[in-house]
């Protein structure tokens, strides 16, 4: 895969909340452990463990046997309810161990962008099924299989408004040709972030569609542009577009003024379009269409002049846009 | 970095919390005092922003104003005189998944604290620190303050105030990294709860100095001002604290961009009528607990980690 | 472990050119080197590799640092004399020794203050820069002169080396060179591997540039070389082959990775020598590890973040020295009246006030029991060596948390800077485990529901809903409300001394090092541990019925001690802290000041505990513990 040093600078953009997501799970696996160590184990291993936990410096010195009996505790676990939460503890170790692969995913041509990143997701989202299964397990309640359907799969729309804002970013590679961003929509919530690295050629504006007020939408070339996303404390979604694709970033944290929120930074320059990917030419123009639309509603200044071929004597870049996408829009050739 | 563990974080759904589900003891705070107003402004924020109440916790010093804590539901801690900022630091610098305020008196943040308060505004830890300022030292029954007016008599000065007072703006404002610096009254519910609002939601140290009522002792300090609309001048933007009608009242208003920190040190200086509103605003200064945030290990990690720092000391 | 007569032979060392020389192999088990310089000159760093090079090669080795108070004190006075001294012996050793057997001086008035100090062994072997005798400046070459005559009373053996001249050969500033050219000298002396000096010092200047390491290393080679055709002496410490893997360090780094092997994330301080070292430390590493150290804007704030942590659940602790503690003084109480556990480590220096900042003394024992205004029970422990204060902070820990409470930990000057080899730790997961976690406690859990029997109660953190509390340093009940009650007050006391009273049950009674009767009992504590035992051996090795007692835990104190010391006809401490002798004018035995571990211990046991106590500012050494021994001795016995 050619793009692969672009996901790696996706990955260092994202590495505050990449880092913060295995930070908390290394956290919570050492917490687990330590229920399991003091509640676990019969009386012997407890005072055993109590003698580790105390070090060598207290060796002589502390009688651990008696230090230990204070800290009896009343919550004895049953055998199945210490299995579940060790089946927990696995979960959460098998994903931590897998370090930064956790956090990519690899879309193969044809294959649903949509069910990729939910996948995903779900499989992510074990994490924090595990996490519940051991704090029901901890109060000795759990509904019948419950814990088995946390363990194995932990779908995006079970997650919990703090699970949310927990919630590991994904960095996706996929084809151009496969990128229908719109079935997204659903997963931008929380501090989901997402970072599609778009092989070959894809639509003009094929984010457009996720424009919402609080969410955040970036096409760009530069992964170092992603520090933005990265940044935002909210959701959002950025494509490292190819060359031909259109740059704009809605921010919905970069003011009060509406203007200020989207800023385009290019527009295709090629007017030749095909269809990609069963995305029809009258369907990109549209895309495009959308994008002067909302430019258009928030009185866009852009911050850089934006690129366009064959545009309009006129200074207004709204205007500019409307006269390059009309020239675009070529309603005869239907793909 | 939001929370350091995945327990708990499973828990929060659907839970609506009403503003009973903020209240805590009984205020004791003498009838009139203008801590109760702030502690109201405080619960409707509280509700507004659905915080959860063991994720919410206020640090305090000593004072009136630092019995704050008792009367909420939240998490808490009455620490020492002056000393709330470190704790709050401290919690804060650990904790990034909290929302962390700190209730102060003017002796406490002025005086005593007076280090904790510059320094933290250099750290600018995402507190929102509340400073409740009634020109005397309350709790200890009448003695000056920092913030006394030159000439108010009091039980160490009885002759009255030998100094001028300091200016809590005009001395946060010049500390590096300031952040967020604005002024309200407790008499002014709305404005105060837009103020904290605000602060709540500006990352990074938000000081707010709220001019407060002391029936007891310095009742002559805002009283003119509580009745006189005029003695007050609003500074007003459209990225300062929304006035929400109060233009209809308050007559004085000045425009001040809340960016401009040259002009907002210049409001800062007093000049007859009490200022009140967003001084100074700036949402890009990084926050101490995420310059200084490091990824956890586990224990394996560690242990891996100390054992090649110790082959360095092997014999 | 005690010194034998050095044994000697000879050896004809293959021609090299130069004339055949016949070198004297001089076999000793313990033997005690210093290198004294103008502070500026680099003597730490060369001392620190030759220790850590002596350790590597198998010897037991104990190094202490001596250091000028100010920065940049006058060159060529005594009051610059800056250094290391570093005690090597076949087997582990446990303090500083007595005197020093060679000494390595870049000028005459820096040995004359050791020499001052009575720090050198009557036929000390002296090595010296000889640039300053035959100096230019006739002042100059008057001082050396009238040093020599001060103390040619002594037998040193003087060799005169010319360093700055030999130095000036590859730099052109020996003053920043000349360490590793007596480094250089010290490695043909002892016989020490060039190769893994190389590597020391490849680690010590991995920051530097590859021209600084070159340097320094054609330095140590020419420091060699010239021993090599120049001295006709070398010293031969056997080793014994260690079963264990170890590690040198100094107390200071120990505290750090004990920090870090105690699962402890926030280092909150302020500088002050001689803790500072210890947060320089841990402030290189520990950030790898998810911690951070914090340096407050003064003591204050640095317990008060640390506790901030600490009430947020987290592992944190505070590290200072003596004003310092003083100005934590108020927070301390406060995380003992709210059960907020906290590790306080106090390297202490000489006091009061500024005292001796950069010197030894154990002045803080009293203030770190009783400092805090009210009733205020806490844990204080004294490590005695740099292993137990690596693993040390893993107990300090668990004690804090466990039992809600403050852990003090008072390591010393002694401690901190000096180097001591010991079996490498072996670190467990458990020593670590990770502090509490967010769970939901059932709604009205209190903060302090006491087992009334235990004063134990249990902890709750931010973040736990159902927990919801506010702590306070006012008088509280069960549930920190604010009682100022007679009936709250008091069982708040109760509750909090309670359960420092079950903590003392947990400990162990101590062991007495010697018999477990007899004439004298010494007990001490902390760093002088090495020493005294090293007196008491001797003592007994005279045939003086003596034993001494090292204490760790100093609050609560260990349990046993009135029964023990009734085994002796007389008790009496040997302390780091100033105590009234008994002889000086004014002094009763109703107005002496005593040591302060004398008057702790006479007050909890009711035991005419005597003292004998000093302030030199350095550590005690075994002769003058041994001579104090002697005439401590109850009448009618052997001295
Ligand atoms: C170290 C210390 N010094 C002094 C005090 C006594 N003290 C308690 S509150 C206070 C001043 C309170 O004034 P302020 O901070 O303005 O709070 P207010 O009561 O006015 O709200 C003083 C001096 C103390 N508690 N601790
Ligand atoms: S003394 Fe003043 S500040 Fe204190 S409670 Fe009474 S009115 Fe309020
Ligand atoms: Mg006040």
């Amino acid at each position: 895969m050619p793009s692969d040093e672009r996901i790696e600078s996706a990955l260092e953009a994202l590495s505050g909340q990449t880092k913060s997501f295995r930070s908390a799970l290394a956290n919570t696996i050492e917490q687990i452990r330590n229920f399991q160590a003091s509640h676990g184990s019969a009386t012997e291993g407890k005072v055993a463990r109590m003698k580790e936990e105390l070090g060598p410096f207290a060796t002589g010195l502390i009688d651990a046997d008696k230090f230990s009996a204070l800290f009896a505790d009343s919550l004895k676990l049953d055998t199945l309810t210490l299995e579940t939460i060790d089946k927990a503890l696995q979960t959460l170790t098998e994903l931590a161990a897998r370090g930064d692969k956790l956090f990519v995913v690899d879309v193969a041509h044809g294959e649903s962008l949509r069910d990729r990143v939910a996948a995903a997701l779900e499989d992510l989202g074990r994490a924090f099924g595990a996490a519940r299964v051991f704090e029901m397990s901890k109060f000795g309640r759990f509904p019948d299989n419950e814990h088995a359907r946390s363990l194995g799969s932990f779908p995006f729309h079970r997650w919990s408004r703090g699970e949310r804002r927990m919630a590991p970013p994904l960095v996706v590679s996929v084809e151009g040709c496969d990128l229908r961003a719109a079935g997204l929509a659903e997963f931008m919530d929380g501090l989901e972030k997402l970072v599609l690295v778009v092989r070959d050629e894809s639509t003009p504006v094929p984010l457009v569609r996720l424009i919402t007020p609080g969410t955040f939408v970036q096409q760009t070339v530069d992964p170092a542009d992603l520090n933005r996303l990265a940044s935002w404390s909210g959701p959002g979604i950025a494509a490292l577009v190819p060359e031909s694709a259109a740059r704009f970033v809605h921010d919905p944290g970069a003011g009060a003024d509406a203007g200020a929120r989207l800023t385009i930074d290019s527009l295709p320059e090629d007017r030749r379009r095909k269809p990609v990917g069963g995305v029809s030419v009258s369907q990109q123009s549209e895309e495009l269409l959308q994008l002067e639309s909302l430019a258009g509603q928030m009185g866009v200044k852009p911050a850089a002049e934006p690129v366009v071929a064959g545009a309009a004597a006129s200074s207004d870049p709204v205007d500019k846009l409307a006269a390059w996408l009309l020239s675009q829009a070529d309603l005869k050739n239907v793909g | 970095m939001t929370e350091c563990s995945l327990l708990g974080c499973g828990q929060d759904e659907d839970q609506y919390y009403s503003i009973q589900d903020y209240e805590g003891g009984i205020p004791r705070w003498c009838p009139g005092c203008g801590d109760l107003a702030v502690l109201t402004a405080v619960e409707k924020l509280l509700e507004a922003e659905q915080l959860a109440p063991e994720k919410t916790v206020f640090v305090s010093g000593i004072g009136c104003s630092s019995r704050f804590p008792h009367y909420l539901k939240t998490y808490g801690f009455h620490g020492l005189h002056g000393r709330a900022l470190p704790v709050a630091t401290g919690v804060k610098l650990r904790r990034p998944d909290l929302h962390v305020f700190a209730v102060m008196g003017d002796g406490d943040c002025c005086s005593i604290g007076a280090a904790h308060w510059i320094h933290t505004t250099r750290y600018n830890t995402n507190i929102v620190a509340l400073l409740l300022d009634n020109g005397v030292y309350g709790l200890t029954k009448n003695q000056t303050s920092p913030t006394s007016p030159e000439g108010y008599p009091s039980n160490t000065q009885p002759r009255g105030a030998v100094l001028r007072p300091m200016n809590p703006i005009a001395t946060t404002l010049g500390v590096t990294n300031a952040s967020f610096v604005a002024q309200t009254g407790d008499w002014i519910p709305d404005h105060l709860y837009e103020t904290i609002s605000a602060g709540f939601r500006h990352k990074g140290f938000a000081f707010i100095r709220i001019l407060q009522r002391c029936p007891q002792y310095t009742t002559p300090l805002f009283d003119e001002a509580v009745r006189n609309p005029d003695l007050v001048e609003f500074m007003v933007h459209p990225n300062g604290i929304p006035m929400n009608g109060l233009e209809q009242i308050y007559k004085h208003q000045i425009p001040h961009d809340p960016s401009d920190l040259d002009n907002g040190r210049r409001l800062a200086e007093p000049d007859g009528r009490f200022r009140l509103g967003l001084f100074y605003h700036n949402d890009s200064i990084p926050c101490l607990e995420e310059v200084r945030q490091q990824p956890l290990r586990t224990a394996e990690e560690k242990i891996e980690l100390l054992n090649a720092e110790l082959d360095r000391y092997a014999v | 472990m005690t010194a034998t007569t050095p044994a000697s032979e000879t050896e004809a060392l293959p021609d090299k050119g130069a004339k055949k020389r016949d070198i004297e192999i001089i076999r000793v088990k313990d033997y005690t080197t210093e290198v004294v310089t103008d502070s500026g000159e680099g003597a730490q760093k060369c001392s620190q590799i030759f220790a850590s090079v002596s350790a590597k090669s198998g010897n037991g080795v104990w190094s202490v640092e001596i250091i000028p108070a100010e920065i940049q004190p006058p060159a060529r006075t005594p009051a610059s004399a800056s250094g290391n001294r570093i005690r090597i012996a076949t087997e582990a050793v446990t303090n500083w020794g007595d005197s020093a057997n060679l000494v390595m001086a870049f000028n005459e008035q820096v040995l004359l203050a050791r020499h001052r100090m009575d720090a050198l062994a009557e036929d000390a072997v002296i090595l010296i820069e000889d640039m300053w005798k035959n100096h230019d400046d006739p002042d100059i070459r008057k001082e050396w002169e009238e040093a020599m005559e001060e103390m040619s009373h002594r037998s040193y053996q003087f060799v005169l080396v010319p360093m700055e001249e030999e130095c000036l050969k590859i730099v052109e500033n020996p003053r920043k060179g000349k360490n590793m050219f007596a480094l250089g000298i010290l490695a043909w002396i002892y016989s020490r591997d060039l190769a893994k000096i190389r590597e020391i010092i490849a680690e010590l200047f991995k920051r530097k540039s590859k021209e600084i390491y070159d340097n320094n290393v054609a330095l140590l080679d020419l420091g060699y070389k010239w021993a090599d055709e120049n001295l006709d002496f070398k010293i031969d410490i056997p080793t014994i082959e260690s079963e264990v893997p170890r590690v040198v360090m100094n107390g200071n780094q120990a505290i750090g990775f004990g920090a870090i092997a105690a699962g402890m994330e926030l280092c909150s301080m302020y500088p002050i020598t001689p803790a500072t070292s210890a947060s320089h430390h841990l402030g290189d590493i520990i950030e790898k590890f998810g911690g951070i150290v914090h340096q407050a804007e003064d003591e204050i704030a640095a317990v008060g973040v640390a506790i901030g942590a600490s009430f947020a659940g987290k592992v944190a602790f505070t590290i200072t020295s003596g004003p310092g503690l003083a100005l934590k003084t108020e927070f301390i109480g406060l995380a003992i009246m709210t059960e907020m556990p906290l590790v306080v480590v106090d390297v202490q220096r000489g006091g009061p006030a500024t005292g001796l900042p950069t010197k030894v003394e154990q002045g803080d024992l009293l203030a770190s029991i009783f400092g805090q205004p009210g009733d205020a029970p806490h844990v204080v422990f004294a490590p005695a060596t740099m292993e137990e204060c690596f693993l040390c902070m893993t107990t300090a820990r668990r004690i804090a948390e466990a039992f809600r409470c403050v852990v003090m930990v008072l390591t010393d000057a002694n401690l901190a800077t000096g180097q001591q080899p010991f079996p490498r730790p072996d670190l467990k997961s458990e020593w670590m485990a990770a502090p509490p976690d967010l769970m939901a406690v059932p709604e009205g859990t209190l903060p302090y529901d006491w087992d009334s029997q235990l004063g134990l109660s249990q902890r709750v953190i931010p973040g736990q809903p159902g927990g919801m509390h506010v702590v306070t340093g006012l008088s509280h009940d069960e549930n920190s409300k604010i009682g100022y009650s007679p009936e709250v007050h008091e069982r708040g006391c109760q509750m909090r001394a309670r359960k420092m009273a079950v903590f003392q049950q947990t400990l162990k009674r101590p062991e007495v090092h010697g018999d477990d009767s007899g004439d004298l009992l010494v007990v001490g504590w902390g760093s002088t541990w090495g020493a005294i035992e090293e007196a008491v051996d001797r003592a007994r090795d005279d045939g003086l019925k003596v034993s001494s007692l090292q204490l760790r835990f100093l609050s609560p104190l260990e349990p046993g001690l009135k029964d023990i010391f009734s085994k002796f006809k007389k008790v009496m401490t040997v302390e780091i802290s100033y105590s009234d002798d008994p002889n000086d004018p004014f002094i009763t035995d109703e107005n002496r000041r005593r040591g302060q571990l004398s008057w702790l211990l006479r007050a909890q046991t009711l035991v005419d505990v005597d003292c004998w106590t000093r302030v030199p500012g350095q550590p005690l050494r075994p002769m003058n513990i041994l001579q104090a021994i002697r005439d401590h001795m109850p009448n009618g016995v052997k001295k």
